[in-house]
């Protein structure tokens, strides 16, 4: 193996012995416990990739060390797209296969097990990408496993197919005020009312110098298919990858790992090699869309951006880093046609100049003063990103082509009020997240880009960041086809329809009933109408991850409805669940519960919540550790309104040691300042679970924001999917029209002509000639940029079709009986190759005899032009109703 | 249950009672505050606040032997991170075992409240949160103001106000500045 962790290495025998990862891990009772008390003891995850879909087994171990009987209690994550089939138990004298029921019953059965002392276990699902286990009543002394099969997709942009398992439930930032009862889980954080489970998703934090002994194993197969992939990239350094016959083989021999990052593995697939295709199974199917060999030729059109950029505690170190050049490179991408803003937030929001408030020109003097700012922006306080994404939302709206850019680490609880209101006043914007960190809240950033046409990009380290914002650039303008969807009759996909953007795949997954033939047909519409259609191979194949990913992908769908507040019957929790227990997926509303009748523990449970490890970039715990240096910069300065210090009347002016905190004993360091309580203050930045002190949605006192007395939004009898009738929730948001012009903006230059003192008659105020406003944007040309397919592409404009329309257009532009000449044969000829008859077009003919007739202007230019479209629209689409009576009518 | 000064309170007395000193027989003090109890929450140390009003979180006797505990040890000359080590996970029994107590506690000469916690609904996967969300406005920047104002021909003051340092008082400044012209100018035309 050479020192770079990510070259392929062809191994011999030997090697290959003394690498492999044994299939189990060792029998019951070989593993010798290890120092810790903490239950869980190892991880393995095994399966195999084929194509771009994985079926994966994890198998969690858990032990007891103490001498009464335990309850443990693991909260976890597992990728969001994953359907999670099915659920076993391993204790030491039995293998219990797991039911999938309604959550409430799940629990009630578990519950009712563990008071009568029997060994019992329960998955349920917190957030797409948060879960928990608890396994209860384990014997003292002795070791429980359970296992749980996945079937997941890898995703595919910018010629890289991505394979991610995260391993770690972040700290989160919980906004809101705390509730006053009992919280609901076992976590740290209290519940409030933004977010009502957050004791759930909450685990304790170990610190950086625990010994962690919890070993991760993995060992997966990759089926290439076919297909050569390049040298993958991994994320963690032990990770092997060799090759095989069939394709490659991942694994991790099992050792103690800090599980502080995402297991992440990217394939370079070299794009040619990708194509469309769609795989059916047992009337599930799966659609992969590459936009292969699509070029959009002509100018770009303005575009409007405003970048949010998370600046909390949580973004520190290299983190902020990577954010200011993520922004930087936004930036330098606009052309001096577009329009952009910078808001940078933590509880506050903050513009990058004060006196710059509005959508500013992309000249280069504005770009570069930008960057220049960006420079000084640093971590600082807690994450508030709804009121962010609210301000920008408000900057963006009625412009013509609007983008939102997010970059943020995401680590928040509140993502079912921030998608609610995306869901219910952010139509026609597009949001594009990145998100930097090596344990990103995939979930919610993902769902955020999803329900708004956007995309969804993860950078965890500083050195992908150059090319995923290369990827991103090309992004930030509208699709290459909208409304792609499958003509297949009688099937439902979820999601209804997608966007195609240049260089990343779409999927779409559904289910149809009835015979499907050797080929389907996609289309989907360029930005000028034009329709391109796919035809596509039917590929069958068997098993059942297909159905299950679909339910996923449903579930998910319809959980997000029900978080968005739509009222219809199939968003409600009941809804939901018969749903899911009827495909056997595991969701919000059903939870796995595994019990073993024949089992008896006797004796008082105790309770152990696992402890994990904060994710690789979250410094601040680093920080917090007594072996890192002390910070010696006073922060207390820039301390967010939350959390504040209580004066505590015994507070003095020296160093006491509860609130110097750990420091104990040691003697003070040089750096620390008299009255040094708040220079040797451990917490310089908030902890994550901190409720916000300063709610900006409750006090208007400190914050910026005038508190609005408006109407609950929620209230807003526009958000009821009943009051407009046949809209789809789930629809791709109404294109932005690319011809209209950008709404005028304010310009730095103020008139002139008011004095604004009276100071006598000794002053004579001459007004000055208005500064010069920036130069303004060369003129909109009419044209639209223009979708071509090359050769090599499986997409195919309707080019008949097009020749109706530009006939059409040309008939729009006549004025002289010439004009009208030449439109209209265009036009008949158009129709004719289109398959109709020419006695079907005797209307069309009568009106060219008479143009040639004629001589000169056309008076009747405008009558004849609006007869002329609707009989053709009608005739194009409903043929037998067109007649030659009718044109005149 | 007690807050967050009374539990202060409780624990100096159990201290002093323990006869915990510190260095040459200085008896130990100890100010916790809100954000250091949150710290040790997150780390797993400290059990959650067994219930809040409004903002006030109230503790219980198994909150006050897991601060004792982590005084104890920090005493002792240990870091955090062996703290967590020692203490993640113990129950009751065995916190109370360590320091030498018996439980129950000895009752607090702090004025406590019998607090029945609020049972939440069972079915919390169902909840929505129902923060009210007025939308929030930003601060709008005041328009540039450029003003010329010529108090004299052949001399021209050009105020820009954005660029100005807070706090300037300007129209004092301009009084100022307009007594000086008249008073020049009387005095230049003076002979």
């Amino acid at each position: 193996m050479t020192a770079s962790p990510t070259q392929l290495h062809i191994l011999n025998q030997a090697d290959y012995d003394r690498y492999r990862v044994p299939s189990d891990l060792g029998s019951f009772g070989s593993l010798q416990t290890a120092s810790g008390i903490l239950p869980l003891q190892s991880m393995s995850l095994q399966g195999h990739i084929s194509g771009l879909l994985y079926q994966l087994k994890l198998v969690q171990r858990f032990y007891n060390p103490y001498n009464q009987p335990l309850e443990a209690t693991y909260i976890f994550p597992l990728p969001g797209r994953a359907a999670v089939s099915s659920f076993v138990m391993q204790t030491e004298q039995r293998r219990v296969i797991g039911r999938l029921e309604e959550r409430g019953e799940a629990r009630r059965q578990y519950q009712q097990a563990v008071a009568q002392g029997k060994q019992a276990a329960l998955a349920e699902e917190e957030r797409s990408e948060v879960f928990t286990m608890t396994v209860g009543n384990i014997p003292p002394h002795q070791f429980v496993e359970v296992e749980m099969e996945l079937h997941g997709p890898l995703t595919f942009a910018d010629g890289r197919a991505m394979f991610r398992f995260p391993l770690v439930v972040a700290p989160r930032y919980i906004p809101g005020t705390p509730y006053s009862g009992e919280g609901v889980g076992q976590g740290v954080a209290t519940d409030t009312n933004a977010v009502p489970d957050a004791s759930r998703i909450s685990p304790p934090v170990l610190l950086p110098g625990y010994p962690n002994p919890v070993q991760l194993g993995v060992n997966i197969q990759v089926d290439t298919g076919g297909l050569i992939f390049g040298l993958p990239e991994v994320s963690m350094p032990d990770l092997l990858c060799w090759n095989e016959p069939a394709g490659f083989r991942i694994s991790l021999q099992p050792t103690a790992d800090r599980l502080d990052r995402d297991l992440i593995v990217r394939f370079p697939l070299p794009s040619p090699q990708m194509q469309s295709s769609f795989q059916i199974s047992n009337g599930y199917y799966v659609l992969n869309l590459i936009p292969d060999d699509l070029h959009q030729m002509g100018p770009q059109t303005p575009r409007q951006v405003v970048t949010l950029l998370d600046r909390s505690g949580s973004m520190a170190g290299w983190k902020m880093v990577c954010a200011r050049r993520a922004v930087g490179r936004l930036i330098d991408s606009l052309t001096d046609r577009d329009a952009f803003q910078v808001l940078n937030f933590d509880d506050r929001i903050e513009y990058l100049d004060p006196r710059k408030t509005h959508l500013r020109w992309a000249s280069d003097r504005e770009r570069y003063l930008a960057l220049e700012a960006l420079g000084k922006v640093n971590d600082r306080g807690g994450t508030e990103i709804l009121p962010a994404i609210q301000a920008g939302v408000n900057m963006l709206r009625g412009q013509a082509d609007p983008y939102l850019i997010l970059i943020t680490d995401g680590q928040v609880g509140n993502e079912s009020e921030v998608l609610r209101w995306i869901q219910q006043n952010a139509q026609g914007i597009r949001i594009f997240t990145v998100g930097i960190d090596t344990a990103v809240n995939v979930s919610l950033l993902e769902r955020i880009a999803q329900v708004s046409g956007g995309h969804f990009t993860l950078v965890t380290s500083e050195d992908q960041l150059d090319e995923e914002m290369l990827g991103l650039r090309r992004r930030i303008n509208p699709p290459l086809l909208s409304r792609v969807s499958i003509q297949l009759p009688g099937a439902e996909s979820s999601p209804a329809s997608v966007d195609l953007f240049q260089g990343l795949a779409a999927r779409q997954m559904g289910f149809v009933r009835g015979h499907v033939g050797h080929e389907v047909e996609v289309v989907g519409y360029a930005r000028d109408g034009r329709a391109f259609r796919n035809r596509l191979p039917v590929t069958h194949c068997g098993g059942q991850t297909i159905e299950k990913m679909w339910a996923r992908e449903r579930v998910l769908e319809l959980e997000h409805g029900f978080l968005a507040g739509w009222k219809q019957p199939a968003y409600q929790p009941a809804a939901i669940a018969q749903f899911a227990l009827q495909h056997g997926v595991l969701c919000r509303f059903t939870a796995f519960v595994a019990v073993d009748e024949q089992s008896f523990v006797p004796g008082p449970m105790h309770q152990v919540t696992q402890a994990v490890s904060a994710p690789d970039g979250q410094a601040m715990h680093k920080r917090m550790s007594v072996s890192a240096p002390m910070q010696s910069k006073a922060k207390t300065g820039s301390l967010a309104p939350s959390p504040r210090m209580a004066e505590h009347p015994g507070m003095r002016n020296k160093p006491t040691l509860g609130g110097g905190g750990f420091f104990s004993q040691s003697p003070p360091p040089a750096c620390s300042v008299p009255g040094g309580f708040q220079a040797s203050d451990p917490f310089a930045s908030p902890d994550p679970f901190a409720s916000a002190g300063a709610d900006p949605f409750v006090s208007a006192g400190a914050d910026p924001f005038a508190a609005a007395p408006g109407a609950d939004p929620f209230a807003a009898p526009g958000a009821d999917p009943f009051a407009s009738a046949g809209a789809d929730p789930f629809s791709a948001p109404p294109a932005p029209d690319p011809f209209a012009e950008p709404v005028a903006f304010e310009f730095e230059a103020a008139p002139m002509a008011e004095p604004a003192l009276d100071c006598g008659s000794v002053w004579q105020s001459v007004p000055l000639p208005a500064p010069a406003p920036p130069a303004a944007a060369p003129p909109l040309r009419r044209a639209a940029p223009k979708l071509e397919s090359g050769p090599a592409s499986g997409w195919k404009a309707d080019a008949v079709q097009d020749e109706v329309q530009a006939a059409l257009q040309l008939a729009r532009g006549a004025s002289s009986s010439r004009d009208w000449n030449l439109a209209l044969q265009a036009l008949i000829e158009a129709l004719v190759r289109r398959g109709f008859q020419l006695n079907q077009l005797e209307p069309l003919q009568d009106l060219l005899r008479r143009v040639q007739s004629m001589h000169g202007p056309v008076t009747a230019a405008s009558a004849w032009l609006q007869q002329v479209e609707k009989w053709v629209n009608s005739l194009l689409h409903n043929p037998a109703s067109a007649r030659a009576d009718n044109f005149w009518m | 249950m007690v807050r967050l000064e009374e539990l202060a309170q409780w624990g100096q007395q159990l201290m002093d009672r323990l006869g915990w000193h510190e260095g040459d027989s200085k008896r130990v003090t100890w100010t916790p505050t809100p954000r250091l109890l949150r710290y040790y929450t997150t780390l797993g140390l400290l059990d959650r606040a067994a219930h809040f009003q409004g903002r006030t979180a109230f503790y219980t006797g198994k909150h006050l032997l897991q601060v004792l505990a982590i005084k104890h040890l920090q005493l002792a000359g240990s870091k955090l991170e062996d703290i967590q080590r020692l203490l993640l996970g113990k129950s009751e029994q065995s916190l109370a075992e360590m320091l030498g107590l018996s439980l129950p506690l000895p009752d607090p000469q702090v004025p406590s409240q019998e607090v029945a916690p609020l049972k939440r609904r069972s079915d919390f996967w169902e909840e929505l949160p129902e923060r009210a969300l007025p939308a929030p406005t930003l601060p709008v920047a005041p328009r540039r103001h450029l003003q010329s104002l010529e108090p004299l021909s052949g001399l021209q003051v050009l105020i820009d106000s954005d660029r100005l340092p807070d706090g300037f008082k300007l129209e004092e400044f301009l009084q100022k500045m307009s007594d000086l012209v008249r008073e020049m100018n009387e005095g230049g035309s003076k002979p």
